[in-house]
């Protein structure tokens, strides 16, 4: 099926660039012209075959390949620039073999001490737990009750407070006091008055 | 004094001015009209003039006699009067009591008198005379007219009468000397009822350049820059109470006095509109002077000022939280409007 690209004729371009053949001049085109027909008929195959994927080889799907391609992967950059750069970075002391793991560091003196067994408790003992829990009620007793003296103080202290601001607002509210004049026909014995000491001496 | 008196004040007033006018005129300015002719050059008296004579002027003595219009009658007082002026509103003074008129001396109303300057000697100056408190308020207040030349304590001297702007006050007559512009007469007249009253009336018999004055040790008054300062002194007891201004009256000094019977102090709050004066004294410690009285031990009149006016003074009484209050002044309409704001405010705690 080869022709020469002199050979093609304008109609076969049209053809090979994806023109729809199903139009009047590229469909009588297709119908005289053999290479035209041929390039579509193996055209329509290999779509039937691309339409059907391949489906990979077992065994580079398998855990084995994958850590193949890891330890290599991993291999060339130990071999590398990073990995040189990583050595020199983190260099590793040798531990010689006597020393690796002294044996204060293994064991441990909780075991023992756990396993050592206390004295059984005598009546004294008892006696001084039996003392302490009464203590600890009595106190517990004492504590409320000096916690409730303290909330009743502070109520009565808010509720003073509150009294107080009610009584000083109510005052600051206070209406001028309704003045009244009494007239007098003399001034009361005794009184100093500078107007009365100008006028008469203050003498009466 | 009758209701009627304060309540017909002001309608009476300006009908007792004109009067007051035209007798001024032709009994005073007529007969020397003559010589306010040659003196038609003007008089140097304003209140400028007395201010400066007051603060910087010459130093003089007079001997003057001083008239109170007593409820009993005419009482004239002859005294010494010696001024040093110091540079402030009010000079340095020394006032000695030499006897009343027609009066033996040693005589009871003789002693009574006597002693009455031995207390009250400053006061009868500071405020018994004529002086410019305030040159600002007293302009403001007051208006100054020439009434031509006369003679008094035989010097030259110009008859001056100052006219308050308001007709609810005293109105003053002056004889101001032509030359040092001392005051060597001051009267004041009270215009009430259709009626002009002279109410109180100081006459310099003699005038004398040169005075000396001694600073008393012992004082009964002492002055405060503040009222704060006077609160202190007198160991800031409370219920004071420190009034405001008013539109005319503006707080002029501040004193504590001591009363020599008792050592009691009371505050003394000076007000002035330039010429006149008004005091608001508050004693702490004293006894409320009502208390007795029925109406307020029933408590139907809780808040009462007790009002004393005559013809001279008004005087208003009160008492709240153990002050006692008295304002009092000369002829003001407005005295009673200040005594409440006083009881108000001592009421309601400032």
């Amino acid at each position: 099926m080869s022709r020469s690209s002199d050979a093609l004729t304008p109609q076969c371009r049209a053809v090979l660039r994806g023109r729809s053949t199903e139009v009047a001049p590229l469909r009588d085109h297709v119908e005289e012209c053999a290479f035209c027909s041929e390039w579509l008929s193996r055209r329509a195959g290999l779509q039937l075959l691309m339409a059907q994927p391949i489906p990979p080889a077992p065994e580079l799907r398998s855990e084995g390949m994958f850590a193949r391609l890891r330890e290599r992967i991993i291999e060339d950059c130990e071999d590398g620039p990073v990995g040189q750069v990583l050595e020199q970075a983190m260099p590793v002391a040798p531990i010689a073999d006597g020393d690796a793991w002294p044996e204060p560091l293994l064991g441990s003196d909780l075991a023992p001490q756990l396993d050592a067994r206390s004295p059984a408790p005598g009546a004294l003992d008892w006696g001084l737990v039996r003392a302490a829990v009464l203590e600890d009620i009595v106190d517990r007793s004492s504590r409320r009750l000096v916690r409730q003296r303290f909330l009743i103080g502070l109520g009565a202290a808010a509720a003073l407070v509150l009294c107080v601001l009610l009584f000083r607002a109510s005052e600051s509210r206070r209406e001028p006091p309704e003045i009244v004049f009494a007239d007098i026909s003399s001034l009361p014995i005794g009184l100093y008055s500078p107007m009365s000491v100008l006028r008469n001496g203050g003498i009466r | 004094m009758p209701r009627s008196f304060s309540e017909h004040r002001n309608r009476s007033a300006r009908r007792g001015l004109v009067s007051l006018l035209l007798a001024f005129t032709f009994v005073f300015a007529l007969p020397v009209s003559v010589q306010a002719q040659e003196m038609a050059r003007g008089p140097n008296v304003t209140f400028q003039s007395m201010l400066t004579a007051a603060k910087g002027g010459v130093s003089y003595t007079l001997t003057q006699l001083r008239r109170f219009f007593t409820g009993s009658g005419v009482v004239t007082v002859r005294e010494e009067l010696r001024v040093v002026p110091m540079g402030g509103v009010l000079p340095a003074h020394e006032l000695d009591f030499l006897g009343v008129e027609g009066e033996p001396a040693g005589s009871p109303l003789s002693n009574e008198w006597g002693s009455v300057y031995a207390e009250q000697s400053r006061l009868l100056v500071e405020h018994g005379g004529f002086w410019v408190h305030d040159l600002g308020l007293a302009s403001l207040n007051y208006t100054l007219h020439n009434f031509g030349p006369t003679v008094c304590a035989g010097r030259s001297a110009w008859l001056m009468v100052v006219f308050p702007d308001e007709l609810d006050k005293t109105i003053r007559v002056l004889k101001v000397c032509a030359e040092t512009s001392v005051v060597l007469y001051s009267a004041e007249y009270v215009v009430a009822g259709g009626q002009i009253g002279l109410v109180s009336e100081v006459e310099a018999l003699t005038f004398s350049l040169g005075a000396q004055v001694s600073t008393p040790t012992t004082s009964l008054v002492t002055s405060f820059p503040n009222f704060n300062a006077a609160a202190v002194h007198m160991g800031s007891p409370t219920g004071l109470v420190e009034p405001g201004q008013t539109e005319e009256y503006q707080l002029d000094r501040i004193q504590v006095r001591v009363d020599p019977l008792n050592n009691r102090e009371s505050l003394i709050l000076e007000y002035t509109d330039g010429i006149d004066v008004f005091f608001v004294e508050e004693t702490p410690g004293a006894s409320d002077p009502f208390g007795l009285v029925p109406v307020r031990q029933t408590g139907s009149l809780p808040h009462v000022i007790a009002r004393f006016e005559d013809q001279t003074m008004s005087v208003f009484l009160f008492w709240d939280g153990g002050v006692s209050f008295q304002v009092c002044g000369r002829f003001w309409e407005q005295l009673g409007d200040v005594a409440k704001g006083v009881y108000t405010q001592a009421t309601l705690g400032n």
